[in-house]
């Protein structure tokens, strides 16, 4: 027992740090075990993740009138950690998207002069036409939030699956 | 009889040094199997990550077999 622990935790700082060839390989082992484990959650991953057909409140949004021609409105969909962006485009056409980038997650941010998302992390921008990446480094697009204009008022109905 | 027992060890240090070459490729591989599936996954699903874990499953199964047979070889000496 004393020798074990005198083997473990030796006062000799080479001996200390020394890892035989064996242990390598038992190490090894256990990193090939450990990528297996992970291998197995990631082939389960589609049946664990919640259903991308997974029923999304009715929540309002905005007004026509609250949003300018060319401008934006910001709000919370569908939970209130989840950050969207409602635009109002020239042509007079309202458009909507999830404002979680899709490289890092940072929030976008609408710039009316060039027209764009812009993700100010990683320069990173998107079309407000349809959400598709045009800069940086993200290459999938935003999440479109799908949106119903009832009167005056505009209600968010789902957000699109990536 | 000395230079038959060192010749003996010798061999047993250089077939031990292949299994490890051989076991440090095969955790690459699964390394490498590994991130391409999570890659895929983060864009939305990847085709092949059912097979890469039953590919991984089996260098795992082999790295098992040759951690037995080095401890097997130990006990020998």
């Amino acid at each position: 027992m004393e020798d074990k622990l005198r083997d473990d935790f030796s006062i000799e700082w080479d001996v200390d740090r020394y890892v035989s060839r064996r242990e390598f390989f038992k190490f090894l082992t256990l990193a090939s075990g450990g990528l297996v484990a992970g291998s197995a959650v990631l082939a389960a991953w589609p049946a664990l993740r919640p259903k991308a057909n997974a029923e999304f409140p009715r929540t309002l949004v905005a007004k026509v009138g609250d949003v300018p021609t060319g401008g934006s409105a910001e709000f919370n969909y569908p939970g209130q950690g989840d950050l969207c962006i409602l635009l109002h485009s020239r042509d007079g056409g309202f458009d909507a998207y999830s404002r979680r980038c899709t490289h890092l997650s940072c929030p976008v941010q609408f710039q009316p002069g060039e027209q764009r998302l812009f993700c100010p992390c990683h320069n990173g921008a998107f079309s407000v036409a349809d959400g598709s990446p045009t800069q940086g480094p993200p290459t999938r697009p935003l999440r479109r939030v799908t949106l119903e204009i009832v009167g005056k008022d505009i209600y968010a109905v789902g957000v699109e699956a990536e | 009889m000395k230079n038959t027992r060192r010749n003996r060890q010798q061999q047993k240090s250089g077939v031990f040094v292949m299994l490890l070459l051989f076991e440090i490729v095969l955790v690459l591989l699964q390394l490498w199997l590994f991130v391409s599936v999570l890659e895929g996954t983060v864009r939305g699903g990847s085709p092949i990550a059912v097979t890469a874990m039953f590919v991984s499953l089996a260098c795992f199964a082999a790295n098992t077999w040759m951690l037995i047979g080095v401890r097997r070889m130990d006990r020998a000496e």
